[in-house]
Parts: structure tokens; C-alpha cells; sequence
């Protein structure tokens, strides 16, 4: 077992950290949501990270890509999450890429998964569809009918918009969803907007085939990939804690002196330690053990649920007042982690496939 | 590069070690200390105690990888429980750290060997968690010290041959600055010990007196008045070793669980089957976290693994006895207030494996696993430790 980081991964993280520092601190986090010109701060960030080649990252090099693994990706979203970047990367170099590299066609990988390796084409996967839960069983048989798909990430700036939906039986396909209807449904994450996509009779071209297991293991990177964020995000709050109580002075002393606010700090970092350990697991399963895949992406996204919904929270406490206001970044940490908990499956959801798994149900 | 899969060479050892386990494994009661005792030097003499102390000591010279591959193996051989863990987690490891090179030479060979078993004397009854508030004394006399006062908690004491001693050899100087770490030979004259019986019904802790006991100039480690550190850095590799140690033991104890459901007669209900996969993913995390940090353990970071390991270990051993439902609390033959007071048992990886009742087992398990949160450092204590020296919190 080797978890340590290799001096490309070093210099990935380091470098990530200090871009984003410097192209998307929290003032052009604000442009993007309060502002009127918020689609150009989003637009600028995704053209400089496609000139530093991250939508790149797990593109195979047959495409034009550098066809790095999910543990390099999972390193470079520890730093995305804590930064709070849009879904861009996550729709787009995550899920479209794992997607179309699953289930699509030589013919299709050819066109485009270059260009959306250069950051040219930004595309968004809808999965899901209402009633369907988080099980892509449950998913209708496609009939040629209109097709509306829920939480779809990052659909309204999306350029390509692809659906997978299942065939019937443990058939699956990924289609591209022409003449989509894109309808916003407001996250709570106000960072990343979430939609529903309608896409009308005839209207899908068929890409590729394959099956409910093929969507299954998308889906887990996906949510590894999701997971890392979330720590990313909590060991932010963390800092952010960390630095706050140490110079706000209550009874004549910095508030972190006192063992209640030391202890509930204590938690965050202990919970932050699990989950980078589950993210860094999944992650390195990804890569080198795909058979394992469900049960290890299951573990990460349950100890990230469980770390990003409890840092998040202890972090707006230690805060006090100040951490309930708007201006501090804090809540948008904790919608992060609230609105992530409900994507990919909640905790039960994946406990219940880890006792599926160990034959306890 | 591959991150799940041993190198080849880690592969190689960990085929030899597992054949070797397989044709060796004895099964030993654990009460049977001579047997223990054997068990421990069959192990040391075929090579696979100390992987990772120096070879001039007795160890093998090697790294953390090959520990970590012993304990996994061990694990999932049942080995029996170690009779010296003091020595072998604690006492030994510290000795590597601070003591001198005739001390090592003389002390950790046996160790190895379970030639002599040792204990740690820290906890009295009024210093507990404020260790710095010791008081038993030690008294400049000539090439000697000369001690008395009691120690209290004391694991192993009732079969030590050496204890690992914290005295206070300066009563006035400020508290931290008046200590002094002395390794003390249990048979002195003067010295006493008196099991303490435990919440389990077991005795794997006593008292230790020292009524005016001689202990030689030459057994003290460090300089004098040099024992708060020292005892530090006990700490922090006591902290280390048994959370690495036992995170392996919580996967075992993991696997006794879906044992345990398997064999019930009614189905879990989906929150106990929950139940079931958050222990399976604690007991995960917790592993790998280990090996993730290991080579920040030895640090202040060891605390971040103890409290983790604490409280998953308690969740789980929970868990365990709740899925028995009606059965839960019923006692097969030899309860616990049967069991016989005056014998010892091995430390915190004693696991009651080998009785025959689940329901036993569990509940022994329950009980054992509430001393977790506080040997080696209580949980608040530690918390405290992460706020302030991992954290960088200030202190009052
Ligand atoms: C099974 C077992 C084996 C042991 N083996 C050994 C051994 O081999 N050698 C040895 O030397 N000792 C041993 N100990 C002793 C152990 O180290 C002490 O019990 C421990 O350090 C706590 O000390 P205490 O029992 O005096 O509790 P106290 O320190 O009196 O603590 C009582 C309660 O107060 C809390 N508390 C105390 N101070 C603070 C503070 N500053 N802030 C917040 N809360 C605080 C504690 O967390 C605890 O909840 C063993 C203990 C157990 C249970």
C-alpha cells in the first residue's frame, strides 16, 4: 500500500493551489454568483484551465489526451473543492470522459474527446431520471420517447449534453441529446447549477452501448472524483477555522485556548484524515483494481458525506456569528457539502451497497 | 507505479511469512503465560519480531512496510495475543529512541525474545492524565537511588520482570523539569504488586509499591531529571504502535462481526446491516490511515490515529453485541465474575477469540474497548494534543 504522493502529483497540487489562489479567490467567486457578468468569470476560469491542460487529465492519449489515472485527478480536486470551482471540470472532464471512454463508439472518442480534452467542448452527463433514485436499474427503458434526465450538472453552459440511459434489461446506451431542454432547478450549492434536460421524441444519436455495470463504474468515479472535492473543501474550512481562532480574542484570550472549540477542531482534523484515506483508496482502486470498484467508491463518498456535512457545520460554529453571514465563504462550504451529499447516493445509500456487497441483505 | 500491490520483495516476504504462520500457528489460552511466553521466542527466533528495530539489537533492521505486512498476516492468522506488548510496543521502542547503547544491548534482545516481560510504570493514583504530578520519589544515595511510592494501572505488572519508571528525583524544581526515567528490575527487594481487578472481571493491570527499593545509578536512562521527555516519547510511540497494531486487530474483529450476523438465525434489519458497513468502513479507513501516515506517526500525528482508532474500535465492538439482540446479555457458563482475579492477561489486544459463546465475547469485547478511550492518553487529553500541537492551536 503506497499512498504518498510522486513529484508530479506534488507538483500538480502545488500548482493547482497556487492558480487557483490567484484566478479564483473568493472576490471572483462573488462575481460569478452575484455578479451580472458571472457566466464570464466561470468562462475565463475554464479557458486558463484548459490552457494548464485539466480537462485533459484522464483523456487517454489515443485522444489527445494525457491519460493520467483518478488518483492524479482525485490530488488536483482536493485543490478544486477547496477553491469551490464551478462543475465544469467535474461535468466534463470527469463524468463526460469516464462516460464516453465506457460506453461510446471508436468512431465517437474520435470526435470528441479531443476537443473536449482541449477545453473546447465542455459536456455534461444527465443520468438519473425521475423516480430512478441513485440506481441506474431503476432507470426507464429508453423507447424513443422524450427523455427527461434530473441533476444534471453544469448543463446550462454545457456545449454537448449526453444522456445514458438504460435500453431495457442490463442494456445501456449514451446518446447525445439533441434540441435539449435545459431547465434550471437551483441547488442549494449555489456554485453548481443542477438541471433538469428534456430531450424531445427522436431527438437522441445513439453513440455507443453497453451496460447498467458500465454506467455503474462511471458513476463511481465520479463519485470519487465528487469525494475529493469534498475533502479538499473540508480541510479549507479547516484552515479557515484554524486561523480564525486563533487570533479572535473572547475573555482576554484567542477563543481556540478554550478545550470545547480545541476538541470540536481536533474532530474536523480526524474526520479530514479518514476521508482523504477513503478518497486516496477508491481512487488508487480506480486505477489498478476496477473489480473493486463499487465497494471502494462506496467507502470514500460515505466518510466524505460523513467528514464535508460534519466540517462544514463545526466550521460556521467555531465561527461564531461571523460564520452565519453571508460574506464569509463558510456556507457556501457546507451547501457544498449538503447539495454533494445527494449526488452519487447519500450515506445510506452506499452503506446499503457495502452490506449488499458483504451479502448482509 | 502500483499503490495496492506489495513490491515484489514486500510479495516474497509476505508468501514466507503466511507459510510460515500456517505451519506454526499454535492455539494458546490467554491465561497460559509460559506458553505465551514460548510462542513469542518461536516467533523472534524464525525472524519475525523487531522487523523494524536495528539488527544490532536483535531486530531485523527493516522498515514500516514489512511491520505493517506482519501485523496483516498475524491478523489473519489469529495469532495468539503477545505476551510482552509493553515491551515490544512501548517500553522497547522508547528504549531505541533515548537509551544508551549498553542499556539497548542488554535489554532489547529479550524483549524480543519474552526472556523478560516488561511493564510501564507512568499512571500513580493522582497523576493520571497530568502525568507531570508524579510523586513517587527517588533519593540520591551514592551509586543508587533509592525509591518509594506506588504506581497504579500498571499492565503486565503481575508478570514483569522489568518495569519502565518514571520517578521524581527533584522535587523542587518545576514539575516537568524534576523527572527522571529509570528501567527498574521487579524483583528488588521493596517492590509489591497488586492485581487490580477490571471491569472485564480480569486482572491485566495492577498496583506496583516501592518501599524503599535500590535501583542503581546505572539503570537510569537519560540524564537525570531528563524524564519528561522521555516520557513524551514514549507517548507518542506507544500512541503509534498500538494504533497501528490494533487497526489491523479492528479488521479481524471485523471479520468476527460478519461471522457473527451470519450465523443469526433472524436477518439484520437494514440499520443494523448499516451498521454493519459503517464498521466495515471505519475499520478501512482506519487501516489504511495508518499506512498513510506512517511516517508522521511518531510525532504528535500519532494522536490523530489513537482517538480514531478509540472510537471505531468502541462503535464496532457496539455494533457487534447489539446484533445479538434478545441473547445480548445473557451470560454463558464462566462468567465474567467467574473469571479468577489473581491471573493476568495480555493487554489491550486480548480479544477473547477463543470463547465459545458469541455472546461472551462480545460482551467482553463491549467492556474491554471502553479502557480504549483511555489508556495510552485519554481521548480528551488527545483531542487536546491535535488542537495544539498538530493544529497549532494556542494553549492557555
Ligand atoms: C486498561 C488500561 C491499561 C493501562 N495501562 C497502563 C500502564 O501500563 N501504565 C501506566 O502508566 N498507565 C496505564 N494506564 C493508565 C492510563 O494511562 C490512565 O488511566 C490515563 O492516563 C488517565 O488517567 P486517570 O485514570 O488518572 O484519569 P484522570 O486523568 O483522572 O481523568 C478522569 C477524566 O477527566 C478527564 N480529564 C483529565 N484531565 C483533563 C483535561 N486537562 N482536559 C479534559 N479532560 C480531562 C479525562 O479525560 C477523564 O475523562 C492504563 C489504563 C487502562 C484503562
Amino acid at each position: 500500500m503506497d499512498f504518498s504522493l510522486n513529484e508530479e502529483q506534488v507538483l500538480l497540487r502545488d500548482s493547482a493551489r497556487e492558480f487557483l489562489g490567484e484566478e479564483w479567490p473568493s472576490a471572483e467567486l462573488r462575481r460569478m454568483l452575484d455578479g451580472a457578468d458571472g457566466a464570464t468569470a466561470a468562462q475565463s476560469l475554464w479557458s486558463k484551465m484548459s490552457d494548464l491542460g485539466w480537462p485533459s487529465l484522464l483523456v487517454s492519449e489515443d485522444y489527445d489526451g494525457l491519460g493520467l489515472g483518478m488518483f492524479d485527478l482525485a490530488v488536483l480536486m482536493e485543490e478544486t473543492g477547496a477553491a469551490l470551482i464551478p462543475a465544469t471540470l467535474h461535468a466534463s472532464g470527469l463524468l463526460a470522459v469516464s462516460a464516453l471512454e465506457a460506453l461510446a463508439d471508436e468512431d465517437s472518442c474520435q470526435k470528441y474527446l479531443p476537443d473536449i480534452a482541449e477545453g473546447k467542448l465542455k459536456a455534461t452527463v444527465g443520468i438519473y431520471e425521475p423516480g430512478s433514485g441513485w440506481t441506474p436499474m431503476m432507470l426507464a427503458p429508453e423507447t424513443g420517447e422524450a427523455v427527461t434526465k434530473r441533476y444534471v450538472p453544469d448543463a446550462a453552459s454545457a456545449d454537448l449534453i449526453l444522456f445514458v440511459n438504460r435500453t431495457g434489461g442490463n442494456g445501456a446506451q449514451i446518446a447525445i441529446a439533441h434540441e435539449a431542454q435545459v431547465e434550471d432547478t437551483y441547488s442549494m450549492d449555489v456554485t453548481r447549477s443542477l438541471s433538469q434536460v428534456t430531450c424531445p421524441a427522436g431527438q437522441l444519436e445513439v453513440l455507443g452501448k453497453g451496460t447498467i455495470a458500465d454506467v455503474q463504474a462511471v458513476i463511481d468515479r465520479a463519485t470519487i472524483g465528487l469525494s475529493a472535492e469534498l475533502i479538499g473543501g473540508s480541510a479549507r474550512v479547516l484552515d479557515m477555522t484554524v486561523e480564525y481562532v486563533k487570533s479572535r480574542k473572547q475573555f482576554g484570550r484567542a477563543v481556540g485556548t478554550f478545550q470545547a472549540v480545541q476538541h470540536k477542531a481536533a474532530d474536523m482534523l480526524i474526520g479530514i484524515e479518514k476521508g482523504r484515506t477513503g478518497v486516496y483508496y477508491a481512487a488508487a482502486v480506480a486505477d489498478e483494481r476496477p473489480d473493486d470498484l463499487a465497494r471502494a467508491a462506496s467507502v470514500a463518498k460515505a466518510t466524505a458525506n460523513q467528514t464535508a456535512v460534519s466540517v462544514g457545520e463545526l466550521g460556521i460554529q467555531l465561527h461564531g456569528g461571523l460564520g452565519f453571514t453571508w460574506e464569509q465563504d463558510l456556507h457556501l462550504y457546507l451547501k457544498r457539502a449538503k447539495a454533494a451529499e445527494f449526488t452519487y447516493g447519500d450515506t445510506k445509500w452506499h452503506l446499503d451497497r457495502i452490506a449488499h456487497g458483504l451479502g448482509l441483505s | 507505479m502500483t499503490r495496492l500491490q506489495d513490491t515484489p520483495a514486500e510479495a516474497a516476504f509476505r508468501e514466507r511469512l503466511r507459510t510460515w504462520l500456517e505451519a506454526n500457528t499454535p492455539s494458546i489460552g490467554k491465561h497460559d503465560v509460559d506458553a505465551l511466553k514460548a510462542w513469542q521466542r518461536t516467533l523472534h527466533e524464525a525472524g519475525w519480531l523487531g522487523l523494524a528495530w536495528p539488527a544490532e539489537y536483535g531486530g531485523r533492521g527493516l522498515g514500516f512496510r514489512e511491520q505493517a505486512i506482519f501485523n496483516e498476516e498475524a491478523a489473519r492468522a489469529r495469532i495468539p495475543p503477545s505476551i510482552n506488548n509493553i515491551g515490544l510496543m512501548i517500553a522497547g521502542p522508547a528504549l531505541i529512541a533515548v537509551g544508551s547503547e549498553k542499556h539497548k544491548k542488554r535489554y532489547l534482545p529479550k524483549i524480543l525474545s519474552a526472556e523478560e516481560i516488561w511493564c510501564q510504570g507512568f499512571s500513580e493514583p493522582n497523576a493520571g492524565s497530568d502525568l507531570a504530578a508524579l510523586q513517587t520519589r527517588a533519593v540520591d544515595d551514592g551509586d543508587d537511588y533509592v525509591i518509594t511510592g506506588q504506581k497504579i494501572w500498571t499492565s503486565n505488572s503481575l508478570i514483569a520482570d522489568y518495569i519502565w519508571l518514571l520517578v521524581r528525583t527533584d522535587p523542587d524544581a518545576p514539575r516537568h523539569k524534576g523527572i527522571t526515567a529509570l528501567v527498574v528490575d521487579m524483583k528488588s527487594p521493596g517492590v509489591t504488586v497488586k492485581p487490580l481487578r477490571q471491569i472485564t472481571g480480569e486482572a491485566e493491570f495492577g498496583e506496583v509499591f516501592f518501599d524503599e527499593v535500590r535501583v542503581p545509578k546505572a539503570n537510569r536512562v537519560g540524564a537525570e531529571n531528563d524524564g519528561w521527555i522521555i516520557g513524551m516519547k514514549t507517548f507518542t510511540r506507544e500512541r503509534a504502535n498500538i494504533s497501528v497494531a490494533l487497526s489491523v486487530r479492528l479488521q479481524q474483529q471485523f471479520d468476527r462481526l460478519l461471522d457473527t450476523v451470519r450465523n443469526r438465525d433472524v436477518p439484520l434489519d437494514p440499520q443494523q446491516a448499516r451498521d454493519v458497513a459503517q464498521a466495515y468502513v471505519d475499520s478501512q479507513c482506519l487501516t489504511l490511515t495508518c499506512e498513510r501516515m506512517a511516517d508522521r506517526l511518531f510525532g504528535f500525528e500519532s494522536s490523530v490515529v489513537k482517538v480514531a482508532w478509540a472510537e471505531m474500535n468502541q462503535r464496532l465492538q457496539r455494533i457487534g453485541l447489539d446484533t445479538l439482540g434478545p441473547d445480548a446479555p445473557l451470560l454463558s457458563a464462566g462468567g465474567f465474575d467467574q473469571v479468577d482475579d489473581t491471573t493476568a492477561t495480555f493487554g489491550t489486544e486480548a480479544l477473547a477469540d477463543d470463547d465459545e459463546s458469541y455472546a461472551k465475547s462480545w460482551q467482553f469485547g463491549y467492556l474491554r474497548a471502553r479502557a480504549n478511550s483511555i489508556e495510552g492518553g485519554t481521548s480528551e487529553i488527545l483531542r487536546s494534543v491535535i488542537a495544539e500541537r498538530v493544529l497549532g492551536l494556542p494553549r492557555k
